[in-house]
């Protein structure tokens, strides 16, 4: 079992080396970049900035070369600092990069970690509640529900949930993460006032994600419920709680499992698009500002981390579908 | 010919309305069963009396149907046949002809919604607790016994019962090591009780062996999980201990060499015949009354099939039960069954004792069955077959199910499904070519 990890986190790093490549090479390929956004405006101000200090900006940058060869030593030269445990500091927040990652991603793994658990304790049973009434009622109610609601676009829902309990009913607060607290409010004033600004998101990225995992866990019981061993069970005159919670829950199980396992990107990783709607300074809103000025060390950083995560997640789903499955052995 | 040609059609394909009519009446007809499942039903509806006393279980016109996308499948159609007690009864037949779903019928474990148990009854003498008025079961307590094993009663004629340190009277406890609760007999007919009542009978008076032992066994619980799991459902009062000791005593009476060893094991972990004595020591592990064997030793190797095949007869006479086995391997029957109902296309067309089947077989099919079956004192080129195929179970003719197939085929055969010929007074039989000289039974 150790030596598998072993195996596979060693095996891994040729991965991560690969994914920093291929996201160098694309940011460094864009037709425009972080020195040119940023002039361009200026210059268009009217300040007036010559070509000349634009080239030297860009060799401050390290973007002067083009060439092929000019990326590569690119490349090589976040590499190497990135070896040596320095990530380099974000063009657009001035900060360290290691230090803007660990800074936002509380929030992000806060938000999407209390969504998740949601997300599960409604599909799970629904899911199974489906699939042992097939094509009735609640089946096709929860179905129907749930494919509207994947269907929706991220931002349209969260636009939509701002217009209706932001703006017209004013229940929630339209955007953030605090409202102007008086600086002595107690600790427990604060975290109340952020979950009051947090409902919303986490009722949007729950009625995004429940649908997929209803269906699945859906599909997953329909499955096991056909299968030989329940009728065994059955025969051995199990209550059907029983049978149901005890033998075919445990074998949705060894599916369901892994999949969780895989998600752990997404719950370090932000919610893009959501965090943005909503103006949530989470991790994946500001790399999503950083992202579109071109800031190739916290992209670098950004990308790093999330590949890390979905090589953790696949281990652990891995390691996961051995424990919960006793057919599974890790090999060598 | 345009007539035959529309005829021919109609055989093959479902117009989209007569699917849509098939469907609409299947919802309905389904929802009709499901309802009827639901709805309290009071214990009085479903006990009932033995046509004969020493049976243990009597099919009587039994009907059970699937309501498939197809049409209505008739998989069990108007079987009766009884088992006495402490008897083997073989079903055979060839593939889809209504044994297994005959059987599972018997479980309460035809595949529910489509498949539907439609009228008839299976009766069954099943031992039920007796229940007090406020339908609770009623404990059998300890009591003081002289060395003759009599009661000692008190000078009011009382019986004197032994107390625990706080005074509380202590149950009694019966062979399996579980409470002890006064029992009665009672005739139930399994077609019409509610499952919640029949969980009482499935496992502890009627287990039944599967045909897949590789599929059968839960993947994830281990053996021992999933044999305690009898036994705490159904003795009750039993403590952990005794479970275990229970479950590694039947392992080691269904002959594994290693109970220890196997009680924590994982199926995958087993072969096919070791699991298939593992779901054999599940099933006998509250001493059930009745065995049903659905094709037991079918998806075993040969010398494997004779291991377990000894093995359910030599238990058979341990808990004094009766099996009915389900096979259409004729050689298995012939070695196993004290009767045999053969059954075609959801009918049974005939039926006697294992020596009637096998040294006097009457219907064409039975010896159709008889001569295709190998042996090893013949030496034949080419070894016979039935010609033809069991025919569609949707839309069923109202002859003769066996026509189309039958080399003995009279004019006769035309006329409407040929009811029982009684032959000899065990020997009965569903075909024309009997009905001269011997009495014929009325219809069932």
């Amino acid at each position: 079992m150790v030596k598998y990890i072993i195996k596979r986190l060693l095996l891994s790093v040729f991965i991560i080396l690969g994914v920093t490549m291929i996201i160098y090479f694309i940011l460094r390929m864009m037709p425009t970049d972080f020195v040119e956004g940023k002039f361009a405006t200026l210059a268009g101000g009217g300040t007036g900035m010559s070509e000349e200090v634009l080239q030297k900006m860009k060799v401050q940058y390290g973007l002067d070369d083009e060439s092929f060869w000019g990326i590569i030593k690119g490349y090589f030269r976040w590499l190497g600092s990135a070896l040596q445990g320095d990530l380099g500091e974000s063009w657009v927040q001035l900060q360290p990069v290691s230090k803007v990652i660990s800074q936002y991603m509380g929030i992000s793994f806060g938000v999407a970690f209390v969504s998740m658990i949601l997300e599960l304790l409604i599909a799970i049973p629904l899911g199974v509640k489906c699939a042992v009434n097939q094509y009735g009622k609640l089946d096709y109610v929860a179905t129907v529900v749930c494919m509207t609601l994947m269907a929706f676009p991220t931002f349209f829902l969260g636009n939509l949930f701002i217009k209706w309990f932001s703006e017209d009913l004013g229940w929630f607060p339209i955007s953030g993460i605090s409202s102007n607290l008086p600086s002595n409010a107690s600790g427990f004033l604060v975290f109340g006032d952020m979950m009051w600004h947090l409902i919303l998101p986490m009722i949007v990225l729950v009625m995004l994600n429940v649908g997929s995992y209803m269906r699945y866990q859906r599909t997953n019981t329909l499955e096991v419920l056909n299968a030989d061993y329940i009728r065994t069970a059955r025969a051995k005159g199990l209550s059907e709680n029983k049978v149901i919670y005890k033998h075919v829950f445990r074998n949705t199980m060894i599916p369901l499992v892994t999949v969780m396992a895989s998600t752990l990107p997404m719950l370090f990783g932000g919610a893009m698009i959501t965090e943005t709607v909503f103006g949530i300074p989470g991790i994946g809103k500001i790399t999503y500002d950083s992202l579109i000025q071109g800031d190739i060390p916290l992209a670098m950083g950004y990308n790093m981390f999330i590949a890390i995560l979905t090589i953790l997640g696949i281990l652990l789903s891995d390691i996961m579908y051995a424990v919960v499955d006793p057919r599974v052995k890790l090999g060598k | 010919m345009a007539d035959i040609k529309s005829q021919d059609k109609k055989k093959h394909y479902i117009s989209r309305k007569e699917s849509r009519e098939i469907a609409k009446n299947n919802s309905r007809q389904i929802r009709n069963f499901e309802k009827q499942k639901k709805r309290k039903i009071r214990p009085e509806e479903y006990i009932t009396e033995m046509k004969d006393e020493r049976n243990i279980v009597e099919f009587d016109d039994l009907h059970t149907f699937f309501f498939s996308d197809a049409g209505t499948v008739k998989a069990v159609n108007g079987v009766t046949f009884s088992v006495p007690a402490g008897s083997t009864v073989g079903v055979v037949g060839e593939s889809g002809c209504g044994k297994s779903v005959t059987s599972l019928s018997l479980m309460q474990l035809v595949q529910a919604p489509s498949g539907q148990i439609v009228s008839g009854s299976i009766r069954f003498r099943a031992d039920m607790f007796k229940l007090d008025s406020h339908g609770n079961k009623i404990p059998v307590y300890e009591t003081e016994v002289d060395e003759n094993g009599n009661d000692i009663l008190d000078e009011n004629g009382n019986k004197q019962f032994k107390l625990d340190s706080r005074g509380k009277k202590i149950i009694k406890k019966n062979e399996l090591g579980g409470n002890m609760y006064e029992m009665e007999t009672q005739v139930v007919d399994i077609a019409k009780m509610p499952t919640e009542a029949m969980r009482m009978i499935r496992g502890r008076e009627i287990s039944m062996i599967f045909q897949e032992p590789m599929t059968s066994l839960n993947p994830v619980f281990t053996i021992g999980n999933q044999l305690d799991e009898v036994g705490r459902l159904h003795i009750e009062g039993i403590s952990k201990e005794k479970v275990k000791e229970r479950s590694i005593e039947m392992l080691k009476l269904v002959g594994i060499a290693d109970p220890e060893g196997v009680y924590k094991k994982f199926p995958h972990q087993l072969s096919g015949g070791m699991r298939q004595r593992v779901m054999i020591a599940i099933a006998l592990l509250c001493n059930p009354k009745l065995i049903v064997a659905d094709e037991p030793t079918t998806a075993l190797d040969v010398t494997i099939q004779a291991q377990i095949l000894d093995l359910l007869r030599e238990i058979k006479g341990k808990i004094n039960g009766s099996i009915m086995l389900i096979t259409h391997d004729l050689g298995v029957v012939a070695e196993m069954a004290d009767y045999v109902v053969v059954m075609y296309a959801g009918k049974v067309i005939e039926m006697g004792t294992a020596e009637d089947i096998f040294d006097r077989p009457l219907h064409p099919y039975t010896i159709g069955l008889q001569k295709s079956k190998p042996t090893v004192d013949q030496v034949a080129d080419e070894l016979y077959c039935i010609p033809g195929f069991v025919p569609n179970p949707i839309n069923m003719p109202n002859y003769c199910y066996f026509r189309d197939r039958c080399e003995m085929c009279t004019e006769k055969c035309a006329g409407e499904y040929p009811g029982y010929v009684q032959v000899t007074p065990t020997h009965k039989v569903a075909c024309y070519l009997y009905k001269e000289g011997a009495k014929e039974e009325n219809n069932g």
